[in-house]
């Protein structure tokens, strides 16, 4: 490979590399936001019952994530990167809180 | 017309306070010497070419910026920029009066720095071009850092961020100095620097009531 | 806005986006004829003007948002100024260290002063992180909304005026006539690929900028529903 075609390469490489770097950043976003969903969902659930809450806030990124599970805490994780260890799982509570 | 006289008002008052307190405008033209004689340990060989004079604007560059620091420090400090702004005056008004203040200390210290760049580098380089470029910088200095500088003000690291938001602004203003002092053909650069204070005067004047008020 | 525009807009154009970049790519790699004069290294052209122009694009974007937000006086044009203005300086960053790979492949050298559009990109990225810094360090609330779409606003006069200036400059640092790195002539095919190159970056930048709009949305409604809840 001439120089001239590492270059190029390389610049198309930061290229991807940049965008990648972009998607991994959101994906550990909308984790934490899952996070955070779960533990207000959980927090709204302490609070007597279930709120009349202003609106479902999830639904662009909480899509498809099955039906909801009524009690008890469900043990599959429930989307993408839901590593979250101090949670019991994530429930699609989302759809069920509007 | 009661606009001019708010502004007029507005212009005496800092005038007035600085004349009381004579803190700011001495600082700037300490400052102004002491960066020059800097410069001159600096660069020891290049002090007598054409880049001093990049140097000559450097200083009043930083000049500016810390007499802009002072700006609107009263004010915030002392809660009168909520009482101006609720004052029955246009907010622009507060602008242009501040602008003019800041002009006028701009002036009186490039009234000192510029013979003492004479004396200390080349003064053969500040001909009558190069003072006109000076005098239409300071025009976009003071209307744009008095903007920068209401903005900054507002911020909890106001020193840490008038200068981060002051510099890029002003890269257009330095070529248009410098190049006014530099070229053989100095009119295109002073059109130029023209051109720059028309159109930021007019965009700071639009724009100072949305950053004072809410 | 329609719900399914909402929802799925950045679906589409993230599907656009990929078709159009795959596309212009693999056009530019294995099908458009290698420019005469430079050869192969003409190729980085189909990215690094479209990343450049995008940039431009989003800062435009910008500050059309935040004309909005001082004419409108509406909360959310503000998230939307902000956000467009991150994926300016995403895409500017982006356009300098693509642009100092093509110095080096052009020149040898990794920053010259006498291209004039990487001069005026360095100028805009001290600009617009100014920007970020301004945010941090004021709380968030109209006041906070209010400057930055006031500095949005000058960012974007000051890219006609900044490129006139280092025109100027141009002349006065370095008497040697820039070289045309675009080359003299574009046929209509290598026309033909960046367009669609530039097509796919945009479209890109568009779908990064609904979900980051999303993101960043979705957040500040969790917070309300958590004090709403606490």
């Amino acid at each position: 490979m001439t120089s001239a075609e590492k270059y190029v390469t390389a610049a198309y490489l930061v290229f991807l590399a940049v965008v990648l770097v972009y998607v991994v950043i959101f994906a550990t976003k909308v984790s934490r936001l899952d996070r955070e969903l779960a533990e207000l969902t959980a927090l709204a659930k302490g609070t007597g019952g279930r709120q009349p809450a202003a609106k479902p806030p999830v639904r662009e990124a909480d899509q498809g994530k099955g039906s909801g599970e009524t009690g008890r805490f469900p043990q599959l994780p429930g989307g993408p990167g839901a590593t979250s260890a101090r949670q019991p799982g994530n429930s699609p509570e989302g759809e069920r809180l509007g | 017309m009661s606009y001019l006289v708010d502004v007029a008002t507005l212009a005496r008052k800092d005038l007035r306070l600085e004349l009381r307190a004579r803190d700011t405008v001495p600082a700037m033209l300490l400052f102004v010497v002491s960066a020059l004689v800097i410069f001159h340990f600096a660069l020891p060989e290049e002090s007598s070419g054409p880049a001093a004079v990049g140097l000559l604007w450097i200083a009043i560059l930083f000049t500016a910026l810390l007499g802009l620091g002072r700006a609107f420090m009263a004010e915030r400090e002392q809660g009168l920029l909520d009482g101006l702004v609720l004052a029955p005056c246009d907010r622009s008004a507060i602008w242009l009066g501040k602008t003019l203040s800041t002009l006028v200390f701009l002036l009186l210290v490039e009234a000192i720095a510029l013979p003492a760049f004479a004396l200390f580098f080349d003064g053969s380089r500040i001909g009558p071009a190069a003072i006109a470029g000076v005098l239409l910088a300071d025009l976009g200095i003071a209307t744009v850092g008095t903007l920068l500088a209401a903005m900054a003000s507002a911020s909890r690291a106001r020193e840490l961020l008038l200068p981060l938001l002051f510099l890029p602004v002003v890269i257009p203003l330095l070529v248009g100095g410098v190049g006014a002092a530099v070229e053989p053909d100095p009119a295109r650069y002073l059109g130029f620097l023209g051109l720059y204070d028309l159109i930021f005067a007019i965009l700071s004047w639009a724009s100072f009531e949305y950053v004072v008020t809410e | 806005m329609s719900t399914w525009s909402r929802n799925n807009g950045a679906l589409a154009l993230s599907a656009a986006a990929t078709c159009l970049l795959v596309g212009g790519t693999a056009l530019a790699f294995l099908w458009v004829p290698q420019d005469a004069d430079q050869g192969f290294s003409q190729k980085i052209f189909y990215l690094h003007v479209p990343v450049a122009l995008t940039a431009y694009a989003c800062f435009a974007w910008g500050a059309w948002k935040a004309w909005r937000l001082l004419s409108r006086r509406q909360d959310r044009y503000d998230l939307e100024s902000y956000t467009a203005v991150h994926m300016g300086i995403i895409f500017g960053v982006l356009t300098l260290v693509t642009g100092s790979i093509w110095a080096k492949i052009s020149w040898g050298v990794w920053w010259t002063w006498s291209e004039r559009q990487l001069v005026l990109f360095l100028i805009l990225f001290l600009f617009y992180s100014a920007y970020f810094m301004l945010r941090y360090s004021l709380a968030p609330g109209p006041a906070r909304a209010n400057m930055s779409a006031v500095y949005a606003l000058f960012g974007v006069v000051l890219i006609p005026v900044s490129f006139l200036a280092i025109r100027l400059a141009g002349t006065l640092l370095h008497p040697n006539p820039v070289i045309n790195r675009d080359g003299p002539q574009m046929s209509a095919s290598m026309f033909g690929v960046f367009c669609v190159c530039l097509a796919g970056m945009l479209a890109l930048a568009a779908a990064l900028y609904r979900t980051e709009l999303t993101g960043k949305r979705l957040d500040a409604r969790l917070r309300e529903l958590r004090e709403l809840l606490a």
